[in-house]
């Protein structure tokens, strides 16, 4: 009956999910820029989600003010890993501008890794490396299917990286299996950063780029094990913030019992 | 009023430092690394200050002499010397860690008219050789700089400046002694910390007598109890980012704090440089300790101590020391149930939105 | 071109050393290991068995294994800022995997800080895991030249370190052996400088792509015969090209010189790509670091002192202005790289300045290109091809 909602504003992309009796019952995505503050506003009114209790996360999660509470978008992931996929040991998520590997339990996070400063294993590089290649995100899945042999992309600096590449590309070997190479470099990455933290399996992987099997799949074999992932992987973060949101209105109407 | 002129010193520590020098109508004596020991600088009639990081966007000039791979804090200090917007009578190294032993050389070549000296402290520790090794690369700076600047090192006042700077270390020293307790913020502390190595040795004295009276009730602090470790911090308002996230410091491993206000030295023996060169060599950080994995755990059991709930490792990008120490500190921190968080800083002056978000899942995912 | 005889006594030479260092340990011969510029002539008259840290993660970084050895090294928490050495040896020791086919585990460790901070620290790290004593040579950084009060300060920490080992293990170290392990270093090391002085010659019958390779023995077996040896069968044969006038490169045309460390993920491409331009390299500040002189017998431990304390990377940029300059003259070069290695800040940091000194001193043309000696990762060799090929066109060299 009562109605919450989570509210992920990332650098990119911003995210609403609104929650009823734990059940998620709307969801939207709108682009983030020019300005965070009006493209939250926005998509809270197309969840239809205005005037109920909200709980922010993600980059911009300061920048609305008329919340309830605000997460870090790694507590916001682990809760609503916690959700999507209870059995999870492991999240990754792969994100415009950073990317993230948090050990969980029961919803919580027990151990997390980041990387925001450098490209290489983010989105932005596989954006770079798209621009370069001239493959867009939506052929990935195509260009980089299974037959293809990945050719080695070794630099992890973009601006090495991306010389490497129009270099290959001069060399003429096939933009396919420079894809993919650069799809094994970006994962290999996220593996390096997932062993600061250790995976442990089952692994979740989370966020847009997920949309992309030929991602999930890369990412599979960086880790070395099998990677699901969950239906709707771009909104698992603002599911997780519904969550918490609910949990703290309950908490509050505890407490004003007493 | 009083407060204000403590963050205003301490926000920008650079500002100070010329005021001064105009002020007392001496040219600065600048030390850039905290194992420089300014009152010698002080006894050759110069008005000894501590470089510190400066807030600024990037380093336009420091960049055409010093590849990206060096720590923000010597690439700040390479900027500032190269704007030469300073007063500067005469600048002093000391060879520590591979970074800042390069500087001088760099310095030479970018800027053949700057007066450098360094001051080539021994590593090695807890031996009598390296201590008397010391003392005799403190004689060698005096030399030198009393060749550069053409007058002699004046006792009167290097006796009057050690005692004085003592004075200011365990004031310091005392202000991070009430962390523990939640008397003051820890923010408070380094500001008062970081004003110490710009001011006048008495004014700073003076400041703190009006700032924090010995008398006044504590101002207290709420928020999660933590541990910082690191090198220099990078402002007062970075640990004010800290704060504003709901952590309070109440114990603290830093340069910028605890480990340089540890120095002692002695009073007894006859020959003060031998005396100044030995406190070099005996401070906490510069010690056995460092070799083996004692440090760590010796930091560890006074977090414990302290009641710290979680740990920060504040490591500027590049920084070998720290880099290599993390691993240990971390697994000693755990050994005792603290969980830590080692956050990699670059030039940002204050907290990045990346750090934020980790502190706060830090503290969030505390039981 | 014809090919060293050279190179495969050098695998030869490697192999027997790596047999060798196994066996020596199996039978109880204790085991040091060392920095490269660690005084081994004080372990090897101990009767320790020296093995050289460094000089594996050069050759993993060879053998293509660096990266995955790297990310062991990673995954325990240490920065990929770190040096690449220390985070390829360190994976090594992690998880067992090296081309020698194990480690021998060390009975003791030497270090000293007259290379860089660095291996203080990644020392300290190995010691702990080996559960080992530790001996620290500190070497002040210099000035100008070692102070006698450094000398003194060094050569009173090599007795102590002598009876240390002794004590650790092995046999007492007494002036006589030691002077007997010192000429046979100085032997091998005269040998070394003959054939990197041959480098000279017109067109250049030997090269730093070659120097790079045959270093090995010169850092990991000086103070033994069987190095020296060697250095003499290379000398006669450097000097057999040079006297046929065979060049290392085909139709020299342009002669350069190199600071810094190589380039080992790409150091066959990099060879080719000055084959291709004809561009001989003639000498460099790394491989020449191991032509000290005034290493004398009489009074080992003193000259022991002052070689040790004045090696390249234990001096500021002046110095290396001073070294690169002379090698530019000596070398009739007219260009010269410099290898701007994120790993090794000792080594890198102050380049851009050292460029233009070198330039205006000799007025050869300076180009600082940017990699890392060991990490794939942080090599390209597009960027490399990039900013060499234009230089050497500069020099009047081209494809
Ligand atoms: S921050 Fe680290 S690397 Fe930089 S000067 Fe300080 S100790 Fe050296
Ligand atoms: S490469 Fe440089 S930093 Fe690394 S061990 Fe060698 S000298 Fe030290």
């Amino acid at each position: 009956m009562t109605r919450v909602a989570g509210l992920d504003i990332g650098s990119t992309a911003t995210k609403c999910v609104m929650m009823e009796d734990g059940r998620v019952i709307a969801s939207v995505v709108v682009p983030s820029m020019p300005d965070m503050r009006v493209a939250a506003e926005r998509a809270l009114r197309e969840c239809g989600a205005e005037g109920i209790p909200v709980l922010t996360t993600g980059y911009g999660r300061a920048l609305y003010e008329a919340r309830l509470a605000q997460v870090s978008e790694i507590t916001a992931l682990a809760a609503g890993v916690g959700f999507v996929a209870p059995v999870a040991a492991t999240v990754v998520d792969i994100g415009g501008q950073d990317s993230k590997v948090v050990r969980v339990e029961a919803g919580k996070v027990v151990d997390f890794a980041m990387n925001d400063r450098c490209a290489a294993g983010t989105g932005r590089f596989l954006e770079v490396m798209s621009r370069v290649l001239h493959i867009p995100f939506e052929e990935f899945d195509a260009v980089a299917c299974d037959e293809v042999e990945p050719l080695p992309v070794t630099s992890t600096c973009t601006v090495f990286a991306e010389s490497e590449v129009v270099g290959l590309l001069s060399a003429r070997h096939p933009p396919a299996r420079i894809l993919k190479g650069v799809l094994t470099s970006v994962c290999g990455r996220v593996a390096s950063l997932g062993r600061q933290v250790g995976v442990k399996a089952p692994v979740v992987a989370t966020g847009g780029t997920m949309y992309s099997q030929a991602v999930v799949r890369a990412l599979s074999n960086a880790l070395g094990v099998p990677v699901a992932v969950p239906a709707a992987p771009q909104f698992v973060t603002a599911t997780g913030a519904a969550l918490l949101c609910a949990r703290r209105v309950a908490a509050d109407v505890a407490a004003a019992a007493v | 009023m009083v407060a204000d002129r403590l963050d205003a010193v301490a926000d920008d520590p650079i500002a100070e430092a010329r005021s001064r020098a105009a002020l007392e109508g001496r040219a600065l004596g600048l030390g850039l690394s905290s194992y420089f020991p300014l009152e010698v600088f002080d006894a050759f009639g110069l008005a000894g200050v501590r470089m510190l990081p400066r807030p600024m966007d990037g380093y336009p000039q420091a960049d055409g002499v010093l590849q990206a791979f060096a720590c923000a804090p010597v690439r700040s200090m390479l900027e500032t010397l190269l704007q030469a917007d300073l007063p500067i009578g005469l600048v002093g190294s000391t060879s520590g860690c591979d970074a800042v032993t390069t500087v001088p050389g760099i310095l030479n070549a970018a800027m053949p008219s700057l007066p450098v000296v360094s001051l080539r402290l021994p590593i090695a520790v807890e031996s009598e050789a390296a201590d008397r090794h010391a003392t005799l690369a403190l004689l060698d700076l005096c030399r030198e700089t009393e060749a550069i600047l053409g007058r002699p090192l004046d006792l009167g006042v290097l006796e009057t400046a050690v005692v004085d700077r003592e004075a200011v270390r365990v004031r310091v020293g005392n202000l991070f002694g009430r962390l523990p307790t939640r008397d003051i913020p820890a923010s408070r502390a380094y500001a008062a910390a970081i004003a110490a190595q710009v001011m006048a040795p008495r004014a700073f004295l003076a400041l703190c007598d009006e700032v924090f009276p010995a008398d006044a009730a504590p101002t207290g602090t709420d928020g999660i109890p933590i541990l910082l470790s690191g090198e220099l911090v990078p402002s007062v308002q970075w640990i004010r980012d800290l704060e504003s996230l709901g952590a309070a410091i109440v114990s603290d491993d830093t340069n910028t704090g605890t480990r340089d206000a540890g120095r002692r030295v002695r009073r007894d023996p006859p020959n003060r440089l031998k005396a100044i060169a030995e406190s070099l060599m005996h401070r906490p950080v510069h010690s056995p300790e460092r070799f083996v994995s004692g440090r760590p755990r010796g930091v560890a059991a006074r977090a414990r101590e302290a009641g710290v709930k979680a740990a920060i490792l504040l490591h500027y990008k590049f920084c070998d020391p720290s880099a290599f120490e993390a691993p240990s500190l971390v697994a000693a921190l755990k050994e005792v149930g603290i969980p830590s968080l080692v956050l990699e800083v670059d030039r940002q002056i204050t907290m990045t939105g990346g750090d934020r978000t980790r502190v706060q899942t830090l503290l969030e995912a505390l039981p | 071109m014809i090919k060293l005889r050279a190179n495969k006594r050098l695998q030869t030479t490697i192999r027997n050393q790596v047999l060798w260092t196994r066996f020596g340990s199996k039978i109880g011969r204790p085991v040091a290991w060392v920095t490269s510029g660690s005084p081994v002539e004080i372990v090897l008259a101990a009767g320790f068995i020296p093995f050289y840290p460094e000089n594996h993660a050069a050759i993993c970084a060879a053998r293509g294994m660096s990266q995955d050895l790297a990310e062991q090294t990673e995954a325990e928490g240490y920065s990929r800022d770190l040096c690449s050495y220390f985070r390829v040896d360190v994976g090594s020791q992690i998880s067992g995997r090296t081309p020698l086919g194990h480690l021998v585990p060390p009975d003791v460790i030497l270090v000293s800080n007259n290379i860089c901070g660095t291996v203080q620290n990644w020392f300290r790290v190995t010691a702990e895991r080996f559960n080992v004593p530790l001996l620290f040579l500190d070497t002040p950084f210099n000035d100008a030249a070692p102070t006698e009060a450094d000398v003194a300060y060094v050569r009173e920490q090599l007795v102590h370190i002598a009876a240390e080992v002794a004590r650790l293990g092995g046999r007492r170290v007494t002036e006589d052996r030691l002077s007997k392990v010192v000429l046979r270093s100085r032997d091998a090391l005269e040998l070394w400088a003959e054939v990197l002085a041959m480098a000279a010659e017109r067109p250049a019958p030997f090269t730093s792509f070659d120097a790079f390779v045959h270093m090995a023995p010169i850092v990991s077996m000086r103070g033994t015969r069987r190095c020296i040896s060697y250095y003499r069968a290379l000398r006669d044969e450097v000097r057999e090209r040079m006297k046929a006038g065979i060049s290392s490169v085909p139709d020299e045309r342009a002669r350069v010189v190199w600071d810094n460390i190589a380039i080992w993920p790409v150091h066959k491409q990099l060879k080719k790509l000055f084959e291709q331009y004809h561009v001989s390299l003639v000498g460099d500040t790394y491989t020449s670091a191991w032509t000290v002189e005034h290493l004398e017998p009489e009074d080992p431990f003193t000259s022991l002192a002052k070689v040790y304390t004045d090696i390249i990377l234990n001096h500021g940029a002046a110095h290396r202005v001073k070294v690169l300059s002379n090698m530019v003259r000596k070398f009739d070069a007219t260009g010269f790289v410099l290898h701007s290695n994120r790993s090794c800040k000792r080594y890198s940091l102050g380049q851009f300045g050292v460029k233009t000194a070198v330039s205006s001193a000799t007025g050869a043309t300076g180009v600082v290109v940017e990699a890392d000696m060991a990490d794939p990762r942080s090599v390209s060799f597009e960027h490399l091809q990039q900013r060499l090929v234009p230089f050497f066109e500069t020099l009047g060299a081209s494809g």
